[in-house]
């Protein structure tokens, strides 16, 4: 029992350090945004149940992430669900995360990146002009739709979506400057 | 029209730049598809397009991947609630226990039908003692059962032999009916439910709140069919893809909590409390609702926007069976808006959630002070930021007793006109906690002493003595805070919360606290007006 109660604990604790770069990890699998936290969520109670076959000191992310390309693997398969984006895309993307899994290094060093490039977004959101950061407000923090936004500001959808494009290049941009690479 | 571009500025205005006329018509091509697959919104042929070119080029695979990254961030950061999520993991992780159950049939009562016991371990309790008790639910299920069935059969709405396999459910909770206890393990093939509400758990750990008067039926453990009454279905894990069939289509959960109302009059009405629903039907083909969006549908009309939507909390201790607020409505008329506003009854308190599209907001006590008493149980609703900007905004509703209305509005703003005309500033102030850095309302704040980004509220207040209806105006600046050069330029006020507390008829009252003298202080104003 005590054994189970201190698993649990660590378990806890890996939980909290992970589960904002799973998050993005599945994001960029195509999972759609409003599913990110449910298969995250599923993920982590997988690799709970799944605890004893994890070895101690080996890459608790990398393991993670190996779990949650699995999940959306099926999620592909599933019939009814439509928690991923476009399939085609997705199974491609899924294809390129198993081959950088093979090259875990790579893995390692944009984990530990994550902190920072947090940081820097949120000074890059600062220097955002006024309607770009009204775009961000309303599509990331107020989750409207193309075409809520596109009425909002009138115009059509498909510019919103151009527009949208455009400042995620300008943020992505923004932060490698901040982070100190040079170009992209 | 775009600010001049200073050296310190990192980010340009995505909006002022052109397209390069010059760029490859095919690398715009796969921009527009791409753009549209990351928003989630593609046309037809986007996706052949972008598969087509990430093919021929790992660059564009980057790019893809890239932009998901990117959006992967901003969503991050607007949501924020890694405590919640969490918390989400380790009750998920307990739930993983699993418990011995013990169980009964009513079917046979009801439909006559036989269904087998489910052979699950039977708990310690005195067995005997629950046979009995199950056999007075089972008459009084039967007797109240007979009645609504016959009255939904003559109105031709309920086919009793079209039923489907039975669900194993149990019951976590019930109010004002006799038909259940809490912990009995039924298997159901249908639910009648003429009076009070009961919550439901199904094999899957989807929990359903049922309000009476209610008649459903299970097809299998994922579909239940509802023929009239309100359920509100919250999905778990395993739960996700659980659908509920009305007269006038299906609602597929995609995750989380949702909330469904069939009436008698073949109106269905759909509202997103968590997470997201698939709309399916005839009509209206498919169509997704996201969390603050709520539909009135039926098999003749076109889906209209359901205003108002109350929020069932049964944490709450609801002395107050009639509700005060009634009609809440607004006068946006932007194509496909479908926000509404929650109507919590007795809701609010310290730490309830503001608003409808922001659901790590809370309203919270101002750190110098405890959460003021006269607020306490008041109705609240639930408002949303999305309309903030629009200038004409109008907010109405009714109510249907004497009241006192509070509004809590941002402190950091000159009040609007509307507000100082017919409202009192009560001195008092909360605070809706929880804003993320990068969120547009909340620049210039800093973190409190436990790190979170609060806007403090003035409350302001307004008696009415008899049942009326109330307009609100938009929290916008007034015309003199527009001219001023205010370090907020290009920020808006955060949309105001309004709270409402029936009020005993004025020669009861003799204040006593702060905001009861407050009271007595604007009966005498609206008197002397």
């Amino acid at each position: 029992m005590a054994k189970k109660k201190t698993n649990t604990k660590w378990f806890m604790e890996q939980v909290e350090n992970e589960q904002s770069g799973l998050k993005g990890f599945i994001r960029m699998l195509g999972v759609r945004p409003e599913s990110v936290d449910d298969i995250a969520q599923e993920t982590f109670v997988i690799a709970y149940r799944k605890l004893t076959m994890f070895e101690r000191g080996t890459n608790f992310g990398a393991w993670l992430r190996t779990i949650a390309r699995n999940l959306v693997r099926n999620e592909l398969r599933r019939q009814g669900r439509r928690r991923v984006l476009a399939n085609d895309v997705a199974e491609f993307l899924l294809s390129r995360a198993d081959e950088k899994s093979t090259h875990p290094s790579v893995e390692v060093e944009q984990a530990e990146q994550h902190e920072q490039r947090v940081s820097a977004l949120r000074e890059c959101l600062q220097k955002l002009p006024e309607r770009s950061r009204r775009l961000v407000q309303q599509r990331y923090f107020e989750q409207l739709s193309l075409g809520v936004i596109a009425a909002d500001e009138e115009t059509n959808a498909n510019n919103v979506s151009q527009i949208l494009f455009r400042l995620r290049s300008a943020l992505s941009d923004c932060i490698q400057k901040q982070l100190g690479n040079i170009g992209t | 029209m775009t600010k001049p571009q200073s050296k310190r500025e990192f980010v340009p205005d995505p909006l002022s730049q052109e397209i390069n006329p010059l760029r490859d018509k095919e690398a715009i091509s796969f921009d527009r598809s791409m753009g549209r697959i990351v928003d989630g919104e593609p046309l037809p042929g986007d996706e052949l397009i972008v598969i087509q070119h990430m093919r021929q080029s790992p660059q564009l695979v980057e790019q893809i991947e890239r932009h998901l990254a990117m959006d992967a961030m901003l969503f991050a950061e607007a949501r924020c609630d890694s405590r919640a999520f969490v918390e989400s993991v380790r009750v998920a992780i307990e739930a993983e226990e699993t418990k011995s159950v013990f169980v009964r049939s009513v079917q046979e009562a009801i439909f006559g039908s036989t269904f087998g016991r489910s052979g699950l371990k039977c708990d310690a309790g005195d067995s005997s003692g629950q046979s009995k008790k199950w056999l007075g639910h089972s008459i009084s299920l039967v007797l109240a059962c007979s009645l609504l069935v016959a009255s939904l059969v003559a109105g031709g709405v309920w086919n009793a032999a079209a039923i489907g396999e039975p669900v194993l459910v149990e019951v976590d909770r019930v109010d004002g009916t006799n038909a259940f206890s809490v912990g009995d393990k039924v298997d159901l093939r249908a639910l009648v439910l003429p009076e009070g509400s009961v919550d439901l758990r199904l094999p899957s750990g989807v929990l359903l709140e049922c309000q009476s008067p209610l008649m459903a039926r299970f097809e299998h453990p994922m579909r239940l069919h509802l023929s009239r009454g309100r359920v509100d279905v919250d999905v778990g894990e395993e739960g996700v893809g659980f659908t509920v069939v009305t007269p006038v289509g299906e609602v597929v959960d995609l995750g989380t909590r949702f909330a469904v109302n069939a009436s008698v009059d073949g109106e269905v009405r759909v509202a997103v409390l968590s997470g997201q629903v698939e709309l399916r039907s005839q009509k209206v083909g498919t169509v997704s609702l996201v969390d603050g969006e709520a539909v009135r549908l039926s098999k003749t009309e076109s889906p209209r926007r359901l205003h108002s939507v109350e929020i069932r909390n049964h944490g709450i201790n609801n002395a107050r069976k009639d509700a005060v607020i009634h009609s809440v409505s607004d006068n946006v008329a932007l194509p496909k808006t479908r926000r509404f506003y929650g109507l919590v009854p007795c809701g609010m308190r310290d730490g309830v959630r503001a608003f409808r599209d922001r659901k790590t907001l809370r309203w919270e006590a101002d750190p110098s002070d405890d959460f003021p008493e006269g607020l306490l149980g008041a109705d609240l609703i639930q408002t949303f930021q999305t309309h903030r900007f629009q200038r004409e905004f109008e907010l109405q509703f009714s109510i249907s007793q004497p009241s006192r209305v509070y509004v809590f509005y941002d402190a950091r703003y000159n009040p609007p006109d509307w507000l100082t005309r017919d409202f009192i500033n009560t001195g008092i102030r909360i605070r809706s906690v929880g804003w993320q850095p990068a969120a547009v309302v909340a620049k210039g704040i800093e973190p409190d002493a436990w790190g979170k980004l609060a806007i403090p509220h003035d409350v302001w207040c307004r008696d009415l003595v008899h049942p009326t209806s109330v307009v609100l105006g938009p929290p916008v600046l007034s015309k003199h805070d527009l001219n001023t050069t205010s370090e907020y330029e290009g920020v808006k006020p955060s949309m105001y919360g309004i709270a409402v507390q029936p009020i005993a008829p004025p020669s009861k009252n003799i204040g006593k606290s702060l905001l009861e003298r407050t009271r007595v202080q604007v009966l005498s104003v609206s008197t002397q007006r």
